[in-house]
C-alpha cells in the first residue's frame, strides 16, 4: 500500500514538472526564436566580475589572484580607478569562490558578471526611432515579462489589413501578427478587411509585428487580434454591429475588446453588450473622444468600460482630447502640430496600415486622437492578462495604481496618470500574489478555528504543509521581487497551482474547471495519505481552496460552464467546499495531530 | 430634418475626419451628400439628421447625415 502511495505521488509530481518543463521549454523557445532574445544569456558562464578596494595596489591584486588561483583582468580601461576586475573560473567554482571573496577584506563586491538584462536594447524595427509613444509608456520593461502570448484582443473598428483577399492585402507589417477568426459586421462576411485605414493602424498599436527588422513595433506583439469590421470605409457604423460585435468577442475568446470609436450619445444595447463581455471577464478599453469636452463620450463613458485621453510627447493632455472625472488613464495619442521630440517627424503615432481608403497600398502612417490612445492601454491589458491577471477589474486596478503621475490627473483630465506598462508587469505578478495570499490566510485562520488550534498547530508550522499550502494558493509570487522576476520558469511559480492553466492551456483557457476543482488535491491527497507527506497534502488542499476562493471574487469566466443561474460560481463554491473539507479531513486524520498536547489526535487517527 | 449652417473644414484627426464648423461651437461630423461637398473652407447649409444610433472614428461631435446642400 506504501509503495503504491509512492508511485502514485512521484507520478503526479512527475506530471506536474513534466508539464512545466514543457511550458517553460514553449517559452523558452519562442524567446529564442525572437531576435531581441537571442545571445542574451542572463550571466556568462563562468565569468565572475570583483570589485577591490580602490586603494589596493598592483602588488597586492597578484597576492589575491594568487590566494584564489584566478586571473585578474580589468573590466575596461574605465575600470581601473574603480578597481572593477574580472575572472575566467570553471562553473563548478564560481559559487564557492564568489562566497570566499565576499568575506576577503581586500574585495568591496563580488558577483557573477550579469548581462545587464534580456530586453535591454531596442527591438531591431527600423522606424521605432519615431514610436516616441512606445518609450513614453515604458514598454521595453514590459517585455521583460512577456508579450502578450495566448491572450486574444479584438479590434472592433473598421477592420484590419489582415488577408490577401481580391483588393485586399495583409500589410506587410502584420506579416508575423498572429489573427484568429474575425466577422465582418458590415458586410456580413468573414472577411473584415479594412478599407479606411484607421483600423489596421490601431491593431499595429497592439501587436505590429516586432524584432523582424521590418518597419515599426507594437506592444503585444504575440497576443493575437480578432478583426471586427463594424465601421465602414467612411469611419462610421451602426451601434446595432457594435453591439453585436461586443457580444462576438466576448463569446469568442477575447480577454480584451478596443473599441477606438464613439459618439455623444448613449445606448442601451450597446451599454447591454458591454456589460455582457465585462461579465464574461473582458476587459474593454475606449478612447475618451476627441471633441475637447470635458464629459468623455460613449461607449467610453459606460461604468464597465476603460476610458482613455491622449497625451502628447511632453504628457499634457493633447489639445484636441475629452477630458474630466470619467477619464481613467492617459496614454500617447499624438499631437501633429508639435514635434517637440525633434525627430523630425510631427508627434503622432506611427504604424504600418493601408492608404487612406485605399487597401491596395500601404505605408507607415502618423495618426492622431483618442483613437491611438486606446490601443496603447488595449496592448498593455493584454500583457498584464498574459502575465495572469485575467479578472477585468484587477487589470485596470494594476493600470491606474502604477500610471506615472503628472500632478494634474483629475483636472486635466489624465484620469490615474499617464500609462506606464513597464511598472504594471513588475507590479501585476506581486499585486495578484498578495491578494491571494491574505485570501489563503484568512481561509487557513477558519480552518484553525474549525479544527482547533491544538490539533492544527503542530501540522501548519511544518516546512512541507506550509510550502503545499503556498504552491495551491499564491505561487511563489514574491519570487517577483527578485532579478529572477520575469524568466519562463519563474513565470510559471509565481502562480498558485490553479493558475497554472495559463501556463499550460493558454490565458483563453482560464478558468479551467479542472485545475480549479477538487481533482487534483484529491488525486495528492490519495497519494500522501498515511504517508509522511500527509501534511502537505492538507496544506495543498487548502491552498488550492484559497485559489479557487479567489477566483470566485473576480469577474472571470469559468470555461465550458455557462454563467446562467451563476452555475460558474456554483462550480467553485461547491469545488472551494470540497477542498477545504479535503484539508481538514487530511489534518484530522494525521497521525500527528494533536500529538502536541494530549494524544487525542493520535486516537483519533487510529 | 433641420438645417444647419457653416463651413466644412477637414480635421487632421484619426486619418483625416469631415466635419462642419457652424462658429458658434457646435461641431458636426459629415456623413453623406454630394462629393463636391468636401471641399475645405467651403460655406454651405445643409438639410440632413443628426444620427443617435451611429458612432465612428472621429468622434469630434455628433454626426449629421445630409441630404440636401446649398
Amino acid at each position: 500500500m506504501k509503495k503504491f502511495h509512492s508511485l502514485l505521488f512521484i507520478c503526479l509530481f512527475a506530471v506536474l514538472i513534466l508539464s512545466q518543463s514543457v511550458a517553460a521549454d514553449d517559452i523558452a523557445g519562442e524567446a529564442a526564436s525572437d531576435p531581441a532574445y537571442q545571445n542574451h544569456p542572463i550571466s556568462a558562464p563562468g565569468e565572475i566580475v570583483v570589485d577591490l578596494k580602490d586603494n589596493i595596489s598592483s602588488n597586492e591584486i597578484e597576492k589575491l589572484e594568487h590566494d584564489y588561483g584566478i586571473d585578474l583582468s580589468f573590466n575596461s580601461i574605465y575600470a581601473q580607478d574603480e578597481k572593477v576586475m574580472t575572472a575566467l573560473v570553471s562553473d563548478y567554482y564560481v559559487s564557492s569562490l564568489l562566497a570566499k571573496l565576499k568575506k576577503d577584506k581586500r574585495v568591496e563586491s563580488a558577483e557573477p558578471n550579469y548581462y545587464y538584462h534580456i530586453m535591454a536594447s531596442k527591438p531591431n524595427d527600423p522606424l521605432y526611432k519615431y514610436q516616441w509613444d512606445l518609450e513614453k509608456i515604458n514598454v521595453r520593461k514590459a517585455w521583460d515579462h512577456n508579450r502578450g502570448e495566448g491572450v486574444i484582443v479584438a479590434v472592433i473598428d473598421t477592420g484590419v489589413a489582415f488577408e490577401d483577399s481580391g483588393r485586399f492585402h495583409k500589410v506587410e507589417d502584420l506579416a508575423d501578427t498572429l489573427f484568429v477568426k474575425g466577422y465582418n459586421f458590415v458586410d456580413k462576411n468573414d472577411h473584415p478587411n479594412d478599407d479606411h485605414a484607421h483600423g489596421t493602424h490601431v491593431a499595429g498599436t497592439i501587436a505590429q509585428s516586432t524584432n523582424n527588422s521590418k518597419g515599426v513595433a507594437g506592444i503585444a506583439y504575440r497576443a493575437k487580434i480578432m478583426p471586427l469590421k463594424v465601421l465602414a470605409a467612411n469611419g462610421y457604423g451602426k451601434v446595432s454591429d457594435i453591439a453585436d460585435a461586443v457580444r462576438y468577442a466576448a463569446d469568442h475568446g477575447a480577454k480584451v475588446i478596443n473599441m477606438s470609436l464613439g459618439g455623444p450619445f448613449p445606448s442601451f444595447a450597446l451599454e447591454s453588450a458591454c456589460n455582457y463581455a465585462h461579465s464574461k471577464g473582458v476587459i474593454i478599453v475606449c478612447a475618451a473622444g476627441n471633441e475637447r469636452s470635458k464629459r468623455v463620450g460613449y461607449p467610453a463613458g459606460y461604468k464597465v468600460c476603460v476610458a482613455v485621453s491622449a497625451t502628447r510627447f511632453d504628457d499634457k493632455l493633447a489639445p484636441y482630447s475629452n477630458r474630466g472625472k470619467r477619464v481613467d488613464i492617459a496614454a500617447p495619442g499624438g499631437d501633429m502640430n508639435v514635434d517637440q521630440n525633434n525627430d523630425g517627424m510631427p508627434d503622432g503615432i506611427m504604424q504600418n496600415t493601408i492608404q487612406i481608403k485605399n487597401p491596395e497600398k500601404e505605408g507607415y502612417y502618423v495618426f492622431q486622437g483618442t483613437s491611438m490612445a486606446c490601443p496603447h492601454v488595449a496592448g498593455a491589458a493584454a500583457l498584464v492578462i498574459s502575465a495572469g491577471v485575467t479578472d477585468p477589474n484587477e487589470v485596470l486596478s494594476i493600470l491606474k495604481k502604477t500610471a506615472r503621475k503628472t500632478g494634474f490627473e483629475m483636472e486635466e483630465g489624465h484620469g490615474a496618470g499617464v500609462l506606464d506598462v513597464g511598472a504594471a508587469l513588475d507590479n501585476a505578478g506581486i499585486w495578484h500574489g498578495w491578494l491571494k495570499l491574505i485570501i489563503a490566510i484568512i481561509v487557513l485562520i477558519i480552518v484553525i478555528i474549525i479544527v482547533g488550534i491544538a490539533d492544527s498547530k503542530k501540522l501548519m508550522l511544518s516546512g512541507s504543509f506550509l510550502f503545499a499550502w503556498i504552491m495551491g494558493s499564491c505561487g511563489l509570487f514574491f519570487l517577483n521581487y527578485t532579478k529572477a522576476g520575469g524568466l519562463p520558469l519563474v513565470n510559471i511559480l509565481t502562480r498558485g497551482v490553479p493558475e497554472m492553466d495559463i501556463a499550460f492551456l493558454g490565458v483563453n483557457a482560464h478558468i479551467n474547471p479542472i485545475f480549479y476543482s477538487v481533482l487534483i488535491p484529491f488525486i495528492a491527497g490519495v497519494a500522501c495519505y498515511k504517508t509522511k507527506w500527509q501534511k502537505a497534502g492538507a496544506g495543498f488542499a487548502l491552498g488550492i481552496a484559497a485559489s479557487i476562493l479567489f477566483a470566485m471574487f473576480g469577474s472571470t469566466d469559468v470555461k465550458w460552464i455557462p454563467g446562467t443561474f451563476l452555475l460558474d460560481k456554483a462550480w467553485l463554491l461547491i469545488n472551494f467546499a470540497l477542498c477545504l473539507f479535503l484539508g481538514w479531513l487530511l489534518i484530522k486524520l494525521n497521525p500527528e495531530a494533536g500529538k502536541s498536547t494530549d494524544g487525542q489526535g493520535q486516537n483519533k487517527a487510529e | 430634418m433641420k438645417s444647419f449652417k457653416g463651413t466644412v473644414k477637414k480635421s487632421d484627426l484619426e486619418g483625416g475626419v469631415w466635419i462642419l464648423d457652424t462658429g458658434k461651437g457646435d461641431i458636426f461630423q459629415l456623413k453623406g451628400g454630394p462629393v463636391d461637398l468636401y471641399e475645405n473652407g467651403k460655406k454651405v447649409t445643409i438639410r440632413g439628421n443628426i444620427r443617435k444610433d451611429i458612432l465612428g472614428i472621429g468622434m469630434i461631435g455628433p454626426v449629421l447625415e445630409v441630404h440636401e446642400t446649398t
